[in-house]
């Protein structure tokens, strides 16, 4: 293996490890293997990945023998066998089966029960009382047959780009590197207009680098780029919640913060990493992250990025992890395309002053957190399974409060609140394979929306779907760009994005469509 | 034999045409009832015969995730566990790997969560772990290298790796596995190389 020098003509190696993935459109991969076949550093660079497959296939792998079937057979045979989280087993292993119950029930309480604390002295103790979710089957109507729509979806123009994310209905931004690989160009799109290039960010850590983006949850105007460097040059590292940049030598990345849709920038001090983004009035919610801090958490600015205040989540009780699992399943004024590297969600509300903040807990599955006073005290939201894996939202209204729907990762059950959580009711099963379908997200009118895609397919051939509330079964909308990257806006008309990734029928990057 | 099965005694047990038997015989749970039914027998013998088939993937793929050897042991039973509870609805899946598969990942990732203190104490890369010869014991030692860089990498970048290059899952499972958008997993595999490589190298290892 050979460490690789940049490329003359500004082809990335993020590039080469896309396309080594089939992860680029068909138009850049075409575009990548005729320059491949001439440019000797980028030959190099695959070759380098092609002998990290060839290094990993090397590992000595030990071979299972009859303790295994042994230890599933022992756990089989207890009664009521469930899957305990392993720390349960690991404290209570020798107690029996009896005792194995009981730590799963106290675990269930502890971690859906209520909890409360301050920004300033939150205390890691489990949650006293137990959070049950109030659930109702789904209705049982013989549904009559709603005829399939055909939506139209309009390429725009967008890519391709190293990143792109909608901020809203009409509103999308783009980061590429340019043609000399020496800056990062942002480009802002209107839905059904050519987009823009608005800016472009020099300096350390732009060149030959990628990018992602992280627009605000709540105002469309306000944007966060991260940009990878590749060159040795990027910025320092710091402690995350110093007032000072210390030196070090932390990752080459710099997030920066535009508050004009993309005109004006500035680097978002201290080396953070910025994962979600909520502003409320002058508070601008985010998790965030650095070198040192490698796992998200809840923070707090009051003024406009410069300086963050830890908010200790309820995800700091000994159970709960921060998980880097769901984070692109977010969809609710989210992008198609954000940084998408940690995994807690924050939605804030500019209507009534609730936080929200959902973690996903491995092997427990998602747990939700419910603040209504800027992220002092919280309590647990029910879920109404213990396996969700995917949620989506919709903000509240004057006339209706915040309406979430989860998907049951195991059983692949849909379930919906109107509520904010407080009572759940299962939703009909999307039409094909349950394993294959995706929740896209709430759309401005209510509708619920999301994809199926073909199983077993290398491409990423979908349609898409919708249920109205109360429903008796989903609507086909047609043909769409992508299953897991459907995207209904989240406010204004009823507008789709979707990113195509690897779809013969959606050649572009990035395509939009309006439904009636 | 490691110190787990001296301890629990495991060399000892029968061997599996018994245990099925024992089973059979003594199981007294919900989930496997005591007095079997043609039904739960027939369940049974279909859910042994798809852990035989799916055992050293799980297994395989939870050691590199762990580097671990007992915690692929007991990550293992729990995955299996969890199929069993599921196994209705997996049996009529067309890819039951997969599933496997993102059950495992999820209970790795948890795990390497947990032991994150340990992990570093385990992973830190002495002369004695320097391969420098083709000699057979060196290149026994790059092996195990190989187990070293791959616990260096985060959690989710070994996942990921693992997933795309070991087990050849599509570039759009692996993000599926995960929970993340595409371009989350088109930079998580990049940078996963990127490092794989990187640490690779530093630590002295030769190419295959």
């Amino acid at each position: 293996m050979t460490i690789t020098t940049a490329c003359p003509q500004g082809i990335t190696s993020e590039q080469l490890a896309a396309l080594r993935d089939g992860a680029l459109p068909a138009a850049e991969a075409a575009r990548l293997r005729t320059h491949l076949a001439a440019c000797l550093t980028c030959q190099g660079t695959q070759a380098a990945y092609e002998e990290v497959a060839r290094i990993l296939a090397t590992q000595r792998i030990p071979t299972p023998d009859a303790r295994l079937w042994h230890g599933v057979q022992a756990r089989l045979r207890q009664p009521n066998a469930r899957a305990l989280p392993i720390v349960s087993r690991a404290l209570w292993g020798g107690a029996g089966a009896l005792a194995s119950v009981v730590v799963l029930v106290v675990l269930f309480a502890q971690v859906f029960g209520h909890l409360s604390g301050t920004s300033t002295s939150f205390h890691s103790t489990m949650p006293q009382s137990t959070q049950t979710a109030s659930i109702t089957p789904a209705p049982t109507i013989t549904p009559t047959a709603l005829p399939a729509l055909h939506v139209q979806w309009q390429p725009q123009n967008f890519g391709p780009a190293n990143a792109i994310s909608p901020a809203d209905g009409d509103v999308a931004y783009g980061c590429v590197l340019n043609a000399n690989g020496t800056a990062i160009a942002i480009w802002r799109g209107q839905r059904g207009q050519s987009p823009q290039n608005v800016a472009t960010l020099s300096g350390p850590g732009a060149d030959n680098g990628s990018c992602t983006i992280v627009p605000d949850d709540n105002q469309a105007n306000i944007v966060v780029v991260r940009i990878f460097g590749s060159n040795g040059h990027g910025p320092q590292a710091a402690a995350p919640f110093s007032a000072h940049a210390a030196p070090g030598t932390g990752p080459e990345l710099q997030d920066d913060v535009s508050y004009d849709s993309g005109i004006s920038w500035r680097i978002v001090p201290n080396g953070i990493e910025i994962s979600e983004l909520a502003t409320v009035g002058n508070l601008t919610y985010a998790t965030i992250g650095t070198a040192q801090v490698p796992n998200p958490v809840l923070a707090v600015s009051h003024d406009g990025m410069t300086t963050w205040h830890k908010l200790h989540a309820p995800s700091d009780t000994p159970y709960a992890y921060v998980a880097p699992m769901v984070a692109s399943m977010r969809v609710a004024h989210q992008p198609l395309a954000s940084s998408a590297d940690f995994g807690s969600q924050i939605w804030a509300s500019s209507f009534d002053s609730t936080i929200y903040y959902l973690n996903n807990v491995y092997q427990i599955g998602f747990v939700g957190y419910v603040s209504h006073n800027g992220g002092i005290s919280w309590k647990a939201v029910a879920l109404p399974s213990s396996d969700i894996g995917q949620i989506v939202e919709q903000p509240p209204t004057s006339a209706q409060p915040w309406h979430i729907c989860a998907r049951d990762l195991m059983t692949f059950a849909i379930w919906c609140s109107l509520d904010g959580g407080q009572t759940w009711q299962k939703q009909p099963a999307p039409p094909g394979a349950p394993q294959s379908f995706f929740l896209g997200g709430i759309a401005a009118d209510g509708d619920l929306v999301g994809g199926s895609e073909t199983p077993n397919s290398s491409q990423d051939a979908a349609i898409a779907y919708r249920l109205a509330p109360g429903a008796p079964q989903w609507q086909s909308l047609g043909a769409a760009p992508s299953a897991p990257n459907l995207y209904p806006a989240p406010g204004g008309a009823n507008v789709m994005w979707a990113e195509a990734i690897n779809n013969p029928a959606f050649p572009q990057f990035l395509y939009a469509a309006t439904y009636p | 034999m490691d110190d787990m099965a001296v301890q629990t005694g495991i060399w000892r047990q029968p061997p599996l045409r018994w245990a099925r038997l024992a089973w059979a015989r003594v199981a007294p749970s919900a989930s496997v009832p005591a007095s079997e039914d043609g039904a739960t027998t027939t369940r049974v013998a279909s859910f042994e015969t798809f852990f035989h088939q799916h055992e050293a993937m799980v297994f395989g793929y939870l050691f590199r995730m762990t580097g671990n050897e007992a915690a692929s042991y007991d990550l293992s039973q729990e995955t299996f566990l969890r199929a069993w509870q599921h196994f209705d609805a997996i049996q009529g899946y067309d890819l039951p790997r997969a599933w496997l598969l993102r059950v495992a990942t999820n209970l790795a990732l948890n795990h390497a969560q947990r032991q994150k203190t340990v992990e570093r104490a385990t992973v830190t890369l002495d002369d004695d772990n320097q391969p420098a010869s083709s000699d057979p014991t060196v290149r026994l030692a790059e092996r195990d290298l190989v187990r070293q860089v791959l616990l260096r990498l985060v959690p989710r970048q070994r996942a990921a790796l693992v997933l795309r290059e070991v087990y050849g899952l599509p570039f759009a499972d692996v993000g599926r596995m995960l929970g993340i958008s595409p371009a989350a997993t088109r930079m998580l595999l990049w940078r996963a190389r990127e490092q794989f490589r990187a640490q690779y190298l530093a630590a002295g290892g030769q190419p295959a």
